[in-house]
């Protein structure tokens, strides 16, 4: 992309986990919802939100739904893009309906070559 | 370029898979996470490196508490797919390779003004003795929105 040329500055992600197929127990046909939002605050920082909104089983003996009024596993990053094409990432995540039951943070470094 | 101990058959191979390698460079892409293409370029590569921490608890009794590093390759391996490998290892408790790993491809299907898809497979592996091969695969759409947009060199 050229340099000068428009760019984004907030981009919205949604059905990263559209389908999501459980083989075990036995197979199994979900749906789910999820959405992301990432702003780029400067042109080397930005910011990410997550949320898996929820899942319906569709077909399947055992039912797998997740309501977002139960759990809401979610995920809030910052990414720095260095100047020697590293990204460094920093995450917390976890069910932020009760934090207490499932909490994380994450560390990243990403490197292209 | 390579050691002189090196073996001419393992510079050969060394070579071509750099060369293949090197067909995108890193630099191509912007440094703006939002501008970048939902796909790596064909032939980049890259390689992320993760730790971290989790814990969870069941009726208030701790199931989990786990430090963990995870390492996953990614590669354009044309301009449009691209194809991911990961696994991971247990730092604490039990440290070692988890023996649990994943692979996944996604496709720059279609792209429009300010919307792109970018739809993707995610199979998790497993490697363990007696365990499924695989359990919950995922097909994601991956749906991407570009809104407000903001020129690039503006910040």
């Amino acid at each position: 992309m050229a340099r000068g040329a428009a760019a984004p500055w907030i981009l919205v992600t949604v059905g990263q986990r559209l389908l999501p197929l459980p083989i075990r127990p036995a197979v199994a046909f979900d749906v789910g919802a999820d959405a992301a939002v990432t702003v780029q605050l400067a042109q080397r920082w930005a910011v990410a939100a997550q949320a898996v909104l929820g899942e319906v089983t569709i077909v399947g003996q055992t039912d797998r739904g997740v309501a977002p009024w139960h759990h809401l596993a979610s995920l809030a990053r910052i990414v720095y893009a260095t100047q020697h094409s590293i990204d460094v990432m920093l995450e917390v995540h976890g069910d932020v309906r009760d934090p207490r039951n499932e909490a994380g943070v994450a560390m990243s470094v990403t490197r292209r070559m | 370029m390579f050691p002189a101990s090196m073996r001419p058959a393992t510079r050969l191979a060394t070579a071509l898979v750099l060369g293949q390698m090197a067909t995108a460079r890193a630099e191509d892409l912007p440094p703006e996470l939002v501008a970048r293409p939902a796909t790596l370029p064909d032939g980049m590569v890259a390689l992320t490196l993760a730790g971290g921490y989790d814990s969870a608890h069941v009726l208030g009794i701790p199931v989990l508490s786990a430090t963990t590093l995870g390492l996953l390759l990614q590669r354009g391996m044309t301009s449009r797919l691209e194809l991911s490998l990961g696994t991971s290892f247990a730092l604490h408790p039990d440290a070692g390779w988890t023996r649990d790993g994943s692979f996944a491809l996604a496709y720059r299907a279609w792209q429009h003004d300010s919307l792109e898809l970018a739809p993707a497979l995610t199979v998790p592996l497993s490697f363990r003795s007696g365990a499924d091969v695989t359990s919950t695969i995922v097909l994601g759409a991956g749906m991407r929105w570009h809104a407000a947009p903001r020129r690039r060199g503006s910040w």
